[in-house]
């Protein structure tokens, strides 16, 4: 057989496990076990998170030439966004049918830390890269370094975020007194009151019904005749739906993004001033709002993986973007940086191999292999894996 | 008259500056209080602070012929803010002593800053054994009013075998922090002792993805899991292996003892347990008199074992203070003696008897919680 053969049968072989496991990762229910299918499952959730975010990093780096190192603050941002409509938004008590409630929840908050993303990075783009970008590219990243930190410390010292990590809002999912716990379902557990009229603040009785316990029928009937609507918390999301959530979430996105960047006037602009910058300029191409297009979408991008990513771990401080950040940028440059498949092709492949690697040689390691891969790539192939050897012009 | 007045006020105003560094000069005790205020574990700082306050205010109204003043800075959850913190408690706000912090880790830090200033520590919450045993490290001016981790592990040890059967366990240890490397040491020796295998994995605080480590623990099917650490960990953990640990009892030491634990385990059937110096669901009159002051003064919150040991850990001082000022008589208190006043230091705190013995250590009892829904009282443990 001839070499292009042989990789072709490798690449649809790959593709092949892949799609393999995304089925799986969709219908069965893997990801609960140990088992090696369970791992490369949740590699491919934990994998497209990485690819929200590296795929921002490899779009501005395509567009302008600088590895944006606030983006992992931006993610931040968006997560936090996602957070604060969680907790005070409200949205799961609408009387709609249930899970409508929560997804809308859920999709709201997506929506705020994708738009607090995306104008908090347009933001940034305006103030602190404009003005230098025409000042070399150790300037620009030196920026990036220092907005990093500033953003970080801005974060510390706001009141309403503050130093110190969050729980994660649980997604409640509710219930009214049409169904009634019964003893034997163990989800019912915490009992809360809202009034009858809708509106207004969520008001909690303290009621804490004990996990598994019915109401006691006196309680029930003073809240009734109180005019309020007990509402029965019931359990909150699957870890599992989580991460198939996530997944479709990429693709969703990353079909969306592809379609902006081939289809459209300004994705063709962008794709313009990424070949050559100053001839997109001479051919009419306003390049002051393709770069702020492209910082917006990438960073849209980072808000929705924020959001996501904290949903997942439970968790949310100032600091949430380090690491999620820098290893998003070793997706993007395992990837190839500059080109979009690659960044997806990047998160999913460094989520995988760093999941096998915790799973069946080290979780203390884990993250030391992140960046053995990233000096590895940088040294046997610098342009990534789908990245284009560009001829550098002096 | 008016006019005599006017002349007269820059004098009275005179006399008042006076007199005010005359009153300063009072023997007054300065209380250094380091505690993580802000950071990975806040809620142990704000819980401590509380309790400190509480007992300030008795002490206050016992015995107003007693001046003290305390000084709170925030290490931050950061152990290089600790040195600087506690070098700026002792030389700019002259503290005799200092109280803190929680970590073990951190509070080693301001054990050898105390050491190099000759000032004693007294530590209300860190368990580690090796902080009052490495004397040419630690010093010998460094006590604590909680137990040591060789008695919580056991503890918790004896408790998986006996009381949830488990004869396999997966020990979870993170290398960074002296407290679970040595709480966790001290529950595999009772383990194994008693007949159990222990599998042990490793996590860091820094890295927040613990997926790949819950599935892998998962995959081991251990009959009890010990998180050997804080909860900002042990939290998110929990959460991870909703369907991973299914049936897998949880445990930990008093590092899960935070009111953020189960926020931060989101909703689940796991069943945790840990050992811990207080519960607030605890029956003893003493500790329910201490909870109803607590809820009274901070909005009906309930306080979790690091408040009642802030507030252990200042009647401590207290009392040690007393001691050595009856020891010297008129004479003012040094640092010195305040540190001999703590050897043999006996008193009845919301925590339990304490007997600080000659190991600086008191022998206490421990408490087992189950955390379901709130903390639960499971068991009270006294040493033999």
């Amino acid at each position: 057989m001839t070499r292009p053969t042989l990789l072709l049968a490798a690449r649809s072989a790959l593709a092949l496990g892949f799609f393999y496991v995304v089925a799986r990762l969709l219908t069965g229910d893997a990801g609960s076990g140990g088992t090696l299918l369970d791992y490369l499952v949740i590699g491919t959730s934990q994998g497209a998170i990485y690819a929200f975010i590296a795929l921002g990093y490899t779009m501005v780096y395509g567009i302008i030439r600088l590895i944006n190192f606030a983006h992992g603050e931006i993610f931040m941002a968006g997560a936090f966004a996602g957070y604060f409509v969680l907790r005070d938004g409200g949205l799961e008590r609408l009387d709609l049918p249930q899970p409508w409630p929560v997804v809308l929840a859920y999709l709201a908050a997506v929506l705020a830390g994708a738009l607090v993303s995306g104008v908090l990075a347009v933001l940034a783009e305006a103030l602190c890269y404009r003005p230098i970008r025409s000042s070399g590219r150790i300037a620009a990243l030196l920026t990036a370094v220092g907005l990093s930190l500033l953003l970080q410390n801005v974060a510390r010292q706001w009141p309403a975020i503050g130093p110190t990590q969050r729980p994660w809002p649980d997604p409640l999912v509710w219930t009214t007194l049409a169904d009634v716990p019964s003893p034997a379902d163990a989800h019912y557990y915490e009992l809360r009151t809202f009034p009858a009229s809708g509106g207004g603040t969520v008001q909690r009785e303290k009621l804490a019904v004990a996990k598994g316990a019915t109401l006691a029928p006196a309680v029930r009937t003073r809240l009734e005749a109180g005019g309020d609507r007990p509402l029965y918390r019931k359990g909150s999301i699957e870890p599992r739906t989580v991460n198939r959530v996530i997944v479709l979430l990429l693709a969703v996105c990353t079909g969306v993004l592809w379609f902006l960047v081939q289809r459209t006037r300004m994705g063709r602009a962008m794709r313009a001033v990424s070949e050559d910058t100053a001839a997109a300029q001479l051919m009419g191409v306003n390049v002051n709002r393709v770069v702020a297009a492209t910082f917006f979408l990438g960073a849209v991008l980072a808000g929705v993986g924020g959001v996501a990513y904290c949903t997942r771990y439970g968790q949310v401080d100032p600091l949430t973007g380090f690491m999620p950040g820098l290893k998003a940028f070793i997706a993007a440059v395992l990837g190839g940086i500059g080109s979009i498949p690659g960044a997806v092709v990047g998160g999913l492949l460094l989520g995988i191999v760093e999941n096998l690697f915790g799973a069946y040689v080290s979780t203390q390691w884990k993250d030391a292999l992140a960046f053995v891969v990233l000096v590895g790539i940088l040294l046997v192939r610098p342009t990534g894996l789908l990245g284009k050897a560009r001829r550098e012009k002096v | 008259m008016g006019r005599l007045a006017f002349r007269l006020l820059p004098v009275l105003a005179l006399g008042l500056l006076l007199a005010t560094p005359a009153r300063a000069a009072d023997p007054e005790l300065v209380i250094g209080v380091l505690l993580p205020m802000s950071g990975d574990v806040a809620t142990y700082g704000e819980e401590s602070w509380n309790g400190v306050k509480i007992a300030e205010k008795e002490i206050r109204a016992k015995d107003p012929a007693f001046a003290f003043k305390l000084v709170l800075n925030d290490e931050q959850s950061k152990r290089e803010q600790v040195g600087p913190q506690t070098k700026q408690l002792i030389e700019n706000h002259g503290a005799s002593i200092v109280l803190g912090s929680v970590a073990s880790s951190q509070t080693m830090q301001a054990a050898i800053v105390c050491k190099e200033a000759g000032i004693p520590l007294l530590t209300h919450a860190s368990t580690n054994d090796t902080l009052t045993e490495d004397v040419a490290k630690y010093g010998k001016d460094v006590y604590r009013v909680c137990f040591k981790d060789s008695f919580q592990g056991t503890m918790l040890g004896r408790f998986a075998w006996n009381s949830l059967k488990a004869k396999k366990a997966v020990s979870l240890i993170d290398k960074g922090q002296a407290y679970s490397v040595g709480l966790a040491a001290q529950f595999e020796k009772e383990f194994v002792r008693l007949g159990g295998t222990v599998t042990t994995e490793y996590y860091t605080s820094t890295d927040k993805d613990y997926t790949t480590l819950v599935q892998k623990v998962g995959g081991l099917a251990p009959e009890v899991i010990l998180i050997s650490g804080y909860y900002p960990q042990a939290g998110p953990m929990i959460r991870l292996g909703k369907t991973a640990w299914k049936g897998m009892p949880v445990i930990g030491g008093d590092g899960l003892d935070s009111p953020d634990l189960l926020p931060l385990a989101g909703e689940t059937d796991a069943k945790i347990y840990f050992t811990s110096h207080f519960v607030a669901t605890d029956a003893d009159p003493l500790v329910q008199d201490f909870v109803k002051k607590y809820q009274d003064a901070y909005e009906g919150k309930d306080p979790g074992a690091m408040a009642a040991l802030g507030y252990d850990g200042l009647w401590a001082i207290y009392h040690a203070a007393k001691k050595a000022a009856a020891a010297r008589g008129a004479e003012k208190v040094r640092p010195a003696d305040l540190s001999a006043a703590f050897v043999g230091l006996e008193f009845t705190g919301v925590t339990g008897k304490i007997l600080i013995g000659a190991d600086r250590s008191p022998r206490k009892a421990v408490v087992v919680v189950q955390a379901s829904g709130a903390f639960q009282f499971v068991e009270k443990i006294q040493p033999e």
